[in-house]
């Protein structure tokens, strides 16, 4: 059997205080460079706040975390904030057990309820 | 004279019949050279052809003159000669009698009115305004051609135009369809090379049977030279007929060939400069042979034409294809250069392709070696196994993954660290990665290091190694095993990796600990755990490439992997490896997602 490659998609919404990407689809080692990409377009525009919005993903491999990683590093080096959404489901999971959800900006750590809309 | 104008209408008639069953322009020259030429009632008959726009017309046909005429198959356009004026002007040139030959061609007159003729009509072979040649009807005795006479004369030299124009039109589209036929064959065939050099064989016997294939349509033998080191050294030669093989193989058996010997394909495979033989000479086979049984031997391959072109790729020669025709007859050309080019090229693919492959298998076969344990430690009344799979079982030669599980002694504190980890990513970086944490955790654990210790040092390690670019990380589960006289303790750190688990009897317990990913962080969150392991107690450790596998049935998850070990309850540490590993390969019908790293440790009962 041969799988069916990986899909993304990738939305983007500019407000006036925050530009905001919502991945859906899965975000793995092969759909990365195409996530990659739409990052680095966002990021060109330098918005105050980038907000990665990963709770609409179906599957997040440990390698699609890099894009946070990446997105988190380019926000500190240009002095930027970079914020995620994680959602309750297997995105989530999966950055608790990397450790990193206490390390980054989450906006809807506590309740499925976003605080900025 | 109603008489001879009916006879005239009826011949024209039959004239006509015949020439439309008429194919080839040779055929239209026969026919207006003997039935036209009858009909006319002239005593000889030569009928030219004028390819386009060429200096020189060629024979179609001649009829009725003495002697050889093969002195006259082809003869140049030269303005002041009857015919030539024909073709020239497109207009009839009448010469009644051998008068008005010497009068009007004295330099041709000896020719025109040799043997007897008088009188000549020389009428060109128009359509429209095209001169396709032309034709001459001579006479012994002269004539007047009347205007009648004349037309009657054109009507018949007209209908011969027309056939012959479409005589050519059908040779022309026959010899296109030839082309056409031919080309189609060759593609064929390199296609069927083609898929010939992709097939799973090795790279001899690829050539051996591209040598077979060549002698079922495009030669008669066909041999294939590599380059080895400073020799060159043929690897196959081909012909229908085994016999003939075996010829060629007594023949070399009793002259043998000089290894440091030039010329023919050693020199093309040499120099990557191809050699086309339209014939082969016979001062090369005396060139060749060595006595004069060697040259008879030599003389009765019948060796009549040869291409020789080299395996080139990426601009260096690998070898080189030769190609013969003999008993068929046939010729190779430069021409053939292009396609017998095309197929070598996709020989030297193959071949280069064949020996990339062979080098990235030492590679990779170098780098997993420095990547994984080749066994794991005796620990007394533990058994432990460790078990590796790339996503494709094809590539488990040329795979280099991120994935890595370890089991090493701390002899001085008589300790055993066990290490699954897993680095984002594939390729060399994740190699050069997964070695520095293999080659960190060793140093350090000798150091006494505790595991949280142990982690931050591999962290720092990573930090270091790829400074400002920290998106490439690794999660790690390590832990060092210790024994006392009822099982083991194993203290256990946990970097962002999944969650390792217990089977006791037939519970699976779950070691949720917390930890930092490592490589990304200058601060890591590490929180130790101790996990006791009594008799028949088995810790499973495994990287993601286990719970993200991915299957028709969605994904195989934690929940499947805890029933799955807890149905291996009671095997030993090797078996519960077996059946966890075919359990996620099952589950993905063999393809991986992500490649997979297992460890499992148990006490002995």
């Amino acid at each position: 059997m041969i799988e069916p490659p990986a899909v993304l998609e990738v939305d983007r919404t500019s407000y006036d205080d925050r530009t905001e990407l919502a991945l859906r689809g899965e975000l793995d080692n092969d759909t990365l460079a195409v996530a990659q990409d739409q990052v680095a377009a966002a990021e060109a525009d330098a918005p105050p706040v980038l907000v990665l919005d990963l709770s609409g993903l179906e599957y997040v491999g440990s390698c699609g975390v890099r894009l946070v990683l990446l997105a988190q590093h380019g926000a500190d080096a240009a002095n930027r904030r970079l914020a995620v959404r994680l959602g309750h489901g297997q995105t989530r999971r999966m950055f608790d057990i990397l450790g990193l959800t206490t390390r980054l900006e989450v906006l809807d750590r506590d309740t499925p309820e976003d605080p900025t809309t | 004279m109603l008489d001879a104008s009916t006879a005239r209408a009826a011949g024209i008639q039959q004239l006509t019949e015949q020439l439309s069953r008429a194919l080839t322009p040779a055929d239209i020259g026969r026919l207006t050279a003997t039935t036209a030429a009858a009909l006319i009632g002239a005593d000889a008959c030569a009928a030219y052809s004028r390819r386009d726009d060429a200096e020189v017309m060629e024979s179609l046909h001649t009829h009725g003159w003495p002697g050889d005429t093969h002195q006259f198959a082809r003869i140049p356009l030269h303005r002041g000669r009857p015919m030539s004026d024909a073709v020239l002007t497109g207009e009839p040139v009448w010469l009644e009698d051998a008068g008005q030959w010497r009068t009007r061609y004295p330099e041709m007159a000896p020719l025109g009115v040799s043997m007897g003729h008088e009188a000549s009509a020389v009428l060109p072979l128009r359509v429209d305004d095209r001169v396709l040649g032309a034709v001459v009807f001579s006479f012994y005795r002269p004539r007047a051609f009347d205007p009648a006479d004349r037309e009657f004369l054109l009507t018949v030299a007209s209908l011969c135009s027309q056939a012959l124009d479409r005589a050519r039109l059908y040779a022309a589209e026959r010899d296109a369809r030839a082309v056409a036929e031919r080309e189609r064959d060759r593609m064929a065939f390199l296609a069927q090379a083609g898929r010939l050099m992709e097939a799973p064989l090795s790279v001899e016997e690829r050539l051996r049977q591209l040598a077979d294939l060549a002698v079922t349509g495009i030669a008669d033998w066909s041999a294939v030279h590599l380059v080895r080191g400073s020799r060159v050294e043929k690897v196959a030669v081909a012909h229908l007929d085994p016999e003939k093989i075996e010829f060629v193989e007594r023949l070399e058996r009793r002259y043998p060939r000089d290894p440091d010997a030039r010329g023919g394909a050693v020199d093309v495979a040499r120099t990557g400069i191809p050699v086309v033989l339209p014939d082969v000479p016979d001062e090369l086979l005396v060139a060749s042979a060595v006595d004069a049984t060697h040259l008879a031997l030599l003389r009765e391959l019948g060796m009549r034409s040869a291409i020789v072109v080299p395996l080139l790729v990426r601009g260096r020669s690998l070898g080189a294809l030769t190609l013969v025709h003999a008993e068929s007859g046939r010729r190779f050309t430069e021409e053939d250069l292009t396609f017998v080019g095309q197929l070598a090229a996709a020989a030297a693919l193959a071949l280069d392709n064949a020996a990339l492959y062979e080098q990235q298998r030492l590679v990779a076969r170098t780098l997993q070696t420095a990547l994984l344990p080749s066994e794991l430690p005796d620990v007394p009344g533990v058994s432990c196994a460790g078990r590796y799979r790339p996503p494709d079982p094809d590539l488990t030669d040329v795979y280099v993954g991120g994935d890595l599980y370890d089991v090493h002694l701390d002899e001085d504190r008589e300790r055993w660290a066990l290490t699954v980890a897993d680095v984002c990513g594939k390729g060399p970086q994740a190699a050069a990665l997964t070695s520095l944490i293999r080659h960190t955790v060793h140093a350090e654990v000798r150091h006494g290091l505790r595991p949280a210790e142990v982690l931050r040092r591999v962290n720092a390690a990573m930090l270091r190694h790829h400074g400002e670019a920290r998106a490439r990380f690794a999660t790690m589960a390590h832990g060092v095993m210790t024994r006392d006289a009822e099982g083991v303790t194993v203290t256990l750190v946990n970097g962002g990796h999944p969650p390792g688990l217990v089977l006791r009897g037939h519970d699976v317990e779950w070691i949720d600990i917390p930890g930092t990913l490592v490589g990304v962080f200058a601060d890591l969150v590490l929180p130790e755990t101790e996990v006791r392991l009594g008799p028949g107690d088995a810790l499973v450790l495994y990287t993601d490439g286990v719970t993200e596998a991915r299957g028709p049935a969605g994904f195989f998850g934690p929940e499947r992997l805890a029933a799955v070990v807890a149905g291996l309850a009671g095997r030993s540490a090797d078996a519960l490896a077996d059946g966890l590993l075919a359990a996620v390969t099952d589950f993905q019908r063999d393809r991986l997602r992500d490649d997979v790293a297992l460890l499992v440790v148990r006490v002995e009962r």
